[in-house]
């Protein structure tokens, strides 16, 4: 079992280790999908934390193949990255280091609104009387 | 275990560690140049900076590059006996130490000139 | 102009409050510099040789006067009285201290005003002409497609962490005077068969040490698109672009190395996976939305004047020196009556783009008075105000006299961009600002000037090419050799809508020389010319570089 932070309310989650489908952070998925059946978790990673690609592969699993699974973030994510990381459609962080874990939650609670469409968060304009 | 150092920035490409160095970088609060004296502190002044050569250098640059709570970006410059700044970097330095060309009444130099 | 609502002001309200944040953590330890500097600099603050700058965002270089007064009082509170307008319309500040940053920003936001990724390897400031909605020849006000994009923009959670930095330029006008060609995206607005409005699209442009003109990656976006659009592009870059060498990390590397077809066709193939998601999954800004925009950006309450101004033509007449000023610095309003004037922030003997405190305060006032409140910054580090009667042009030159700000002398010689340079900027291998000063000086005759007519020259210190040299008439590249500063000449680059990266000519040349080099050019243009109507850039494209270089050698030899 491992702890994993649940980005969805700062919580400390144990999930075990298994049925994880890696996708490498330089996997193009927009070509090459991902053998995604039966597959109930994928994690990413970030390299360094300055390397973004994992936020395109986290938007492309869910919009382009309807990942509904859990998508988890491994390596070196800061914890300012935290609400980009939830916006795009990740829902865990691997290996949080306790002495992070309030900025973590700082982070994502640190902004009340969103400008644009994303996985998660509702956009200014729809909050500004645009009503579908 | 030895981690890479950094021996030049910015403009000065390929620093080699040959010759006499003296370590500098910035101050985290206000940004102003700062150069490491022979006790460990840092100081703006620097004719009060060590001179160091060859691996003693390199550890001092060590040790400089873990104070982060104070400096950033430490790394060698060039200079000469009296402490002046020399090589490739030289005009660099001049202009870190004393302030912009343009602006002399900005900067180090401005309190300099007084005198 | 654009005014926050509600959700506008929490924006920038939590961003300061994340900021203070992350600079008690970086004190205190809690984060490495490594892990700071990326976070410091999306809010604008970069460590220089000898003090933190920090650059202010001014989106698409739209000003109020009020904020122009905050901005003054940031200068005078915070750092040493003056500020400096940058190449993407910005201001920047050259002395602030870390501990003060947090305290600016939460005084730049109370004036719905704000440094986000204003640097980092992210969506930078959207640039675009400084007349828009004043320009005769505009097909509508690009404000609102630049105000929708930075909104679209700020803290994208997808691309805020790309290979490198991203700029986005908008111009709606067929003269560019946004330099789209030479940006990551340039967009250029316009109507479609149908008249129905839309974009063509450019990629892939740039200066740095790679210089490219953007390549046309699409001919005609829909208006209602563009955000999805981007999106495939910004995703193709992110996911495809290099990270492997900072210098290879911009899209223009990624667009030539797959080449623009196979690049196109990827953006493509995103593009048609946005527009499968229908209505409901769309990304794109509903109209609703975009029509409350582009109320903000509605023309002031101009009045109906004739065409032509009796006191304006009169005062032209009695004073030679307004004359001067009325004939470079003006250019033509969509409105009869009016007229929109360049503020030359390029004086003889001080650093392109700086403006003082009290030289705010007055541009300030003068708008408030003259022009609608309303102020511009332009990427040739000028200021702009865009709304002024024909009648009052010359009282408010002698207003702009007395603030020191009233050069006449917009797009001529001394009119001159160039980076911060080796005075200011880690990056540098040499000083910019002082040759931009001499230039200035061996051509100060103003008469001499207004013989030579327009000639663009820019100035970078360094091969990151900040001071835009590419695309100078004239380009001036500063180089170190061993320690000393040496400067390389191009000839013949344009950002304008015929935009060409200027051509490298002769060697090295010392300090010393390069003055005297602009000037054998200068002269070799004057005897070469057809008329007096035929500008330096015309004459260069009529002949080439081949008679500059023999009066340079000629000389040199």
């Amino acid at each position: 079992m491992i702890k994993l932070l649940n980005l969805s309310d700062g919580s400390l989650i144990d999930a075990p280790t298994d049925d994880v489908l890696d996708l490498a952070h330089d996997q193009d998925i927009m070509t090459d999908a991902p053998a995604l059946d039966g597959v109930a978790v994928v994690r990413l990673v970030f390299p360094k934390f300055k390397d973004g690609r994992a936020f395109s592969q986290a938007r492309v699993l869910r919009t382009r193949y309807g990942f509904k699974g859990e998508i988890r973030a491994s390596g070196d994510l800061l914890p300012d990255q935290a609400a980009y990381a939830r916006r795009v459609g990740i829902d865990t962080v691997e290996d949080v280091n306790d002495g992070r874990l309030d900025d973590f939650r700082f982070a994502l609670s640190a902004y009340r609104f969103v400008y644009q469409p994303a996985e998660e968060g509702t956009p200014a304009h729809r909050l500004r009387g645009d009503v579908l | 275990m030895t981690t890479p150092v950094k021996i030049a920035a910015g403009g000065v490409k390929k620093g080699k560690n040959s010759g006499r160095k003296v370590i500098t970088a910035n101050d985290l609060f206000s940004g102003e140049t700062i150069y490491w004296r022979a006790d460990g502190a840092w100081t703006e002044e620097l004719v009060t900076a060590v001179i160091l050569e060859g691996e003693a250098a390199l550890e001092a640059l060590q040790q400089a590059t873990a104070d982060e709570a104070r400096a950033v970006g430490p790394y060698l410059m060039d200079v000469e006996a009296d402490h002046m700044p020399s090589g490739r970097g030289r005009l660099r330095e001049e202009i870190r130490d004393a302030g912009p060309t343009i602006h002399p009444q900005f900067g180090r130099q401005a309190q300099r000139d007084v005198h | 102009m654009y005014q926050y609502d509600d959700i506008d002001k929490a924006m920038v309200n939590d961003r300061v409050a994340e900021f203070r944040r992350q600079v008690d953590r970086r004190i205190a330890g809690d984060i490495t510099e490594d892990e700071f500097k990326p976070l410091r600099l999306m809010n604008g603050l970069y460590l220089q040789l000898h003090a933190y700058m920090l650059r202010v965002a001014i989106p698409y270089g739209t000003l109020s006067s009020d904020q122009l007064r905050v901005l003054a009082s940031i200068a005078r509170d915070y750092d040493k009285d003056y500020g400096h307008i940058s190449t993407r319309q910005n201001m920047q500040f050259n002395w602030p201290k870390l501990i003060d940053t947090p305290d600016i920003l939460a005084r730049l936001a109370e004036a719905e005003m704000h440094a986000i990724q204003t640097s980092g390897n992210c969506i930078r400031n959207t640039t675009t002409d400084p007349f828009a909605g004043a320009a005769r020849d505009e097909v509508e006000d690009p404000r609102v497609t630049c105000e929708i994009i930075r909104q679209w923009s700020t803290f994208h959670p997808e691309f805020t962490f790309l290979p490198r930095k991203f700029k986005i330029a908008v111009s709606a006008t067929e003269e560019d005077r946004a330099a789209i060609a030479v940006h990551d995206i340039g967009l250029q607005m316009r109507r479609n068969e149908s008249g129905e409005p839309g974009f063509k699209v450019l990629v892939g442009g740039g200066q740095g040490r790679t210089p490219y003109i953007a390549e046309e990656i699409r001919s005609f976006l829909p208006q209602a698109e563009l955000l999805s659009y981007l999106e495939a592009i910004l995703r193709v870059y992110n996911v495809h672009g290099r990270r492997d060498n900072i210098y290879k990390a911009r899209i223009k590397i990624l667009v030539n190395e797959m080449g623009i077809d196979d690049f196109r066709a990827a953006v493509e193939r995103e593009f048609d996976a946005f527009r499968a998601m229908g209505p409901a999954g769309s990304i794109d800004l509903p109209e609703a939305e975009r029509a409350r925009i582009a109320k903000y950006f509605a023309p002031p309450a101009f009045e109906r004047l004739p065409e032509e101004s009796e006191s304006f033509e009169k005062a032209k007449a009695s004073d030679p020196r307004f004359a001067a000023w009325a004939r470079f610095n003006l250019h033509p309003h969509k409105v009869p009556g009016y007229a929109s004037a360049t503020i030359s922030l390029k004086p003889n003997d001080a650093p392109p783009g700086d403006i003082s405190s009290s030289q705010m305060d007055a541009l300030a006032d003068i708008a408030d008075q003259y022009g609608f409140s309303d102020i511009r910054t332009t990427h040739e580090q000028n200021m702009v105000l865009p709304h002024l009667k024909l009648d009052d042009l010359y009282t408010v030159w002698q207003a702009l006299e007395g603030a020191e700000i009233g050069s006449a002398n917009a797009g001529l010689i001394s009119d001159i961009i160039a980076c911060p340079g080796l005075d200011y900027c880690n990056l540098a291998n040499t000083r910019s600002i002082p040759v931009a000063n001499r230039i200035q000086r061996r051509f100060s005759d103003p008469g001499r000037q207004a013989q030579i007519g327009e000639l663009k020259i820019k100035i970078s210190g360094c091969i990151n090419a900040c001071g835009h040299h590419h695309v100078g008439h004239i380009g001036i590249l500063g180089v170190d050799k061993k320690g000393e500063e040496f400067y390389q000449l191009t000839l013949g680059g344009r950002a304008d809508e015929d935009a060409a990266i200027g051509e490298v000519v002769g060697r090295g040349l010392s300090t010393d020389e390069v003055v005297n080099a602009v000037e054998r050019v200068v002269e070799q243009y004057l005897v070469l010319r057809l008329d007096p109507d035929e500008r330096f850039i015309d004459t260069y494209r009529r002949l080439g570089a081949e008679p500059f270089k023999e009066a340079l050698y000629d000389q040199a030899a």
